[in-house]
């Protein structure tokens, strides 16, 4: 019986050892093990940044719904260091830093001292303190086209991009700074100059088709928000939104304006007509200075509901960039015509608009308050108009002349100011929302005025009760 | 014939075990890549001066992991690296090692500094966070790169910092006394920022953020009293008009010196002098 068993056994045990030699190892989907793979693709980055001798330029927007976009050059070195400049601010000198190509959620290209691409980053700077313009230090691999490497903000992976193409400079020491400068004039060529006009306006021509945008860009955040009248069963408007970043030659924009089944991205400067233009398929999109906006919003009616309060601009509010240059010149005109009358120096501290629709009898006026800067004495003048008048989306205001006492006097020497309220084909108003300036916030609506007589001249203030 | 059987079974056996053998489990090389690290004058300073000595890791180069990374900041230049480096080695790790013994800092101390560059502000709130202690193991400071090494204020910003979050991580080793939470509680406020530092001294608290709670309350007369000398600080208090105040400030000043003198053998004011002295040398 004890036989039987052992036979049993034995038997059971030789199919077993037959049966368990059964290859069944599944397909491999990669060669080579995780480590290497990692190690392969660290390499491939690595390889890729060391081995453009003159760097690359890399054009990088941290949050296209929020902001522009900055111009790199870096040249990555063997012993860890990366040479940068860049056109975030005037500051373009050349700096050294540490990089690392290291896997993290997957390979990164990450800067690990600071230097220009940590600008983007800075916390601490004023107007953005917190954020910055919500930049990184670390950049994730997503690939290589033609040496063009693409890398993504594990944060903000959808709407931020940074791309580093081959620089193509013969020299990086001396060419890149030229290059970032040239960036930086090119962002000063966007703004108004301050005789030009202050409605900065995008014209696309497709065909026999034009549309006009008001252009409304946002020179601290390099960012635009056209908008068009939209023609259906009624009007509305349409707002299209991107940043901007400067180039050597005019300015590329992201995410790129669809517009009418054209795409546009890249924009060169015309400095004959101070306007950027993109060309695509025989379409043109112009960003210009016009002499009146695309189209003229209702804002101006709201003046209507405001009953018995003041618009106040006053400098010492802190300054806001819709005020244009224009503006702050005819407030220096008044200066120097006191000057050239042999008053001294005064100038203008404040003045108020107040604007009633019903009386002729000097509701509307101008009290405009003046400062003798010998003593410091504070001068009031008073300036009539009669009842405002809104027609076609604008305001007109008529002069009726000075109070009585010290504004006779100053009546001539204020007049640039009376010119600009008094404005033949009248004023354009937009509403801003609340007041916020360099120096402080307020819930206070704000507003501005824009001359159409003279459309270099556009006044930011606020509204009070 | 038996053990004919059992040689068998045992040859059987044996076969078993090895016939599936095809050699891919063999030991190859390590895939873990041990290259050395890239290192800089800076990387071999800080081994030198920190890893080798103390088993104290500072980190500078920027990993988004090492801060919280809903926050924007940044990484601060190499330059700011070695002084603020330096500042700790001379004004706290020094300072410790001669009234606590060579071992002192060697047992007690965060393994980890982080270094940030930039500012690190706090959401929602008027305040930015100067330093983050986490678990005893690891100090963060922010904003290096804005210290002015020619101002003793600025120097005294950091190394409060320190001083603050190492009586933290003494206390997370020894508590305190639970007493000292009982001496005037009545005005800790978790908004304790609406408050300036003076009121907080005319309630009984050494800073208004003294005045959030017990256990920051504790380490804030340790951190004042470790970048004031000991006139500067009793200057302080005695700027002190409310004697009640006043009174309540010297007894937590006497338990904190109590503390250190029960629980690790330091005399306070002594190490108070090593570090008035050494902050002073750092500016000049």
């Amino acid at each position: 019986m004890k036989n039987i068993y052992l036979k049993f056994g034995l038997i059971c045990l030789l199919f077993f050892g037959l049966v368990s030699c059964n290859n069944d190892t599944t397909e491999s989907l990669f060669s080579d093990s995780p480590a290497d793979r990692i190690a392969q693709k660290n390499s491939e980055l690595l390889n890729l940044l060391l081995k453009e001798n003159n760097g690359f330029k890399g054009v990088y927007f941290p949050k296209n719904d929020e902001f522009g976009g900055f111009t790199f050059y870096m040249k990555f070195n063997a012993d860890g260091t990366v040479n940068m400049t860049s056109d975030f601010d005037a500051e373009t000198a050349i700096e050294t830093s540490s990089y690392e190509v290291r896997y993290g959620a997957t390979t990164e290209l990450v800067f690990t001292t600071r230097n220009h691409i940590q600008k983007v980053s800075n916390p601490d700077l004023p107007g953005l303190i917190g954020t910055g313009f919500k930049g990184t230090s670390v950049f994730q691999y997503f690939g290589n086209a033609n040496g063009v490497i693409t890398l993504k903000d594990v944060r903000n992976s959808e709407t931020g991009r940074f791309e580093l193409t081959p620089s193509g400079l013969a020299n990086f020491n001396t060419e890149s700074v030229q290059k970032v400068q040239s960036s930086l004039a090119q962002r000063q060529n966007i703004l108004p100059k301050p005789t030009s006009s202050v409605f900065q306006v995008l014209k696309i021509k497709k065909g026999n088709k034009e549309s006009n945008f008001n252009f409304n860009y946002d020179a601290f955040r390099l960012y635009a928000s056209p908008r068009v009248l939209v023609e259906g069963d009624v009007l509305s408007i349409k707002e299209f939104n991107f940043g901007i970043a400067f180039t050597g030659d005019g300015l590329m924009i992201s995410p790129s304006l669809e517009f009418d089944g054209e795409s546009y991205t890249n924009f060169t400067y015309n400095a004959a007509t101070s306007s950027y233009v993109s060309t695509v398929n025989g379409s043109t999109a112009t960003i210009l200075f016009d002499a009146e906006p695309a189209f003229i919003s209702e804002d101006v009616n709201e003046l209507l509901e405001l009953g018995p309060t003041g618009f106040l601009y006053q400098p010492g509010l802190g300054s806001n960039p819709l005020t244009s240059l224009g503006h702050d010149n005819v407030l220096k005109q008044i200066t120097t015509n006191f000057q050239t009358t042999g008053y001294g120096t005064w100038t203008v501290r404040q003045y108020q608009l107040i604007i009633d629709f019903e009386s002729d009898n000097c509701d509307t006026y101008l009290y405009i308050q003046l400062v003798r800067a010998a003593d410091g004495a504070r001068f009031n003048s008073f300036f009539c108009f009669e009842r405002g008048v809104i027609t076609n989306r604008k305001l007109f205001l008529k002069y009726s002349g000075p109070t009585a006492g010290n504004s006779v006097i100053f009546e001539p020497l204020v007049m640039p100011l009376l010119n600009f309220f008094k404005s033949s084909k009248g004023l354009i108003y937009t509403d801003e929302g609340s007041f916020s300036s360099s120096a402080a916030s307020y819930i206070n609506r704000a507003g501005t005025f824009t001359s159409l007589d003279n459309p270099s001249i556009r006044v930011y203030g606020l509204w009070f009760g | 014939m038996k053990k004919l059987k059992y040689i068998l079974l045992a040859s059987l056996v044996l076969a078993f075990a090895s016939a599936c053998d095809d050699g891919s489990d063999s030991v190859a090389e390590s895939q873990i890549d041990t290259n050395p690290p890239i290192l800089n004058e800076l990387d071999i300073y800080l081994r030198s001066n920190f890893v080798t000595p103390y088993n104290i890791e500072v980190l500078y180069k920027w990993d988004i992991n090492d801060t919280d990374i809903d926050r924007y900041l940044h990484p601060p230049f190499e330059s700011s690296v070695k002084p603020v480096a330096n500042a700790l080695q001379k004004a706290w790790i020094e300072p410790y090692t001669q009234v606590g013994g060579p071992n002192f800092i060697k047992k007690i101390a965060p393994r980890q500094f982080t270094f940030v560059g930039s500012f690190n502000y706090n959401p929602n709130s008027p305040t930015i966070t100067l330093g983050v202690a986490e678990a005893g193991a690891k100090i963060t400071l922010f904003n290096i790169d804005y210290l002015d090494f020619s101002n003793i204020n600025s120097i005294k910003q950091p190394l409060k910092t320190v001083q603050h979050e190492y009586a933290h991580i003494l206390n997370q080793n020894i508590p305190i006394d639970a007493t000292y939470g009982l001496i005037n509680p009545e005005n800790y406020t978790a908004q304790w920022f609406n408050r300036s530092d003076e009121e907080a001294r005319e309630l009984g608290y050494i800073t208004a953020y003294g005045s959030s709670q017990e256990s920051e309350d504790f380490v804030e007369m340790v951190s004042e009293m470790l970048t004031n000398s000991k006139p500067e600080f009793d200057a302080l208090v005695e700027s002190i008009s409310n004697p009640e105040s006043k009174a309540i400030i010297r007894m937590k000043e006497a338990m904190v010196v109590d503390y250190y003198k029960k629980k690790f053998n330091i005399d306070l004011y002594e190490l108070q002098e090593l570090v008035a002295i050494a902050t002073q040398k750092l500016v000049n």
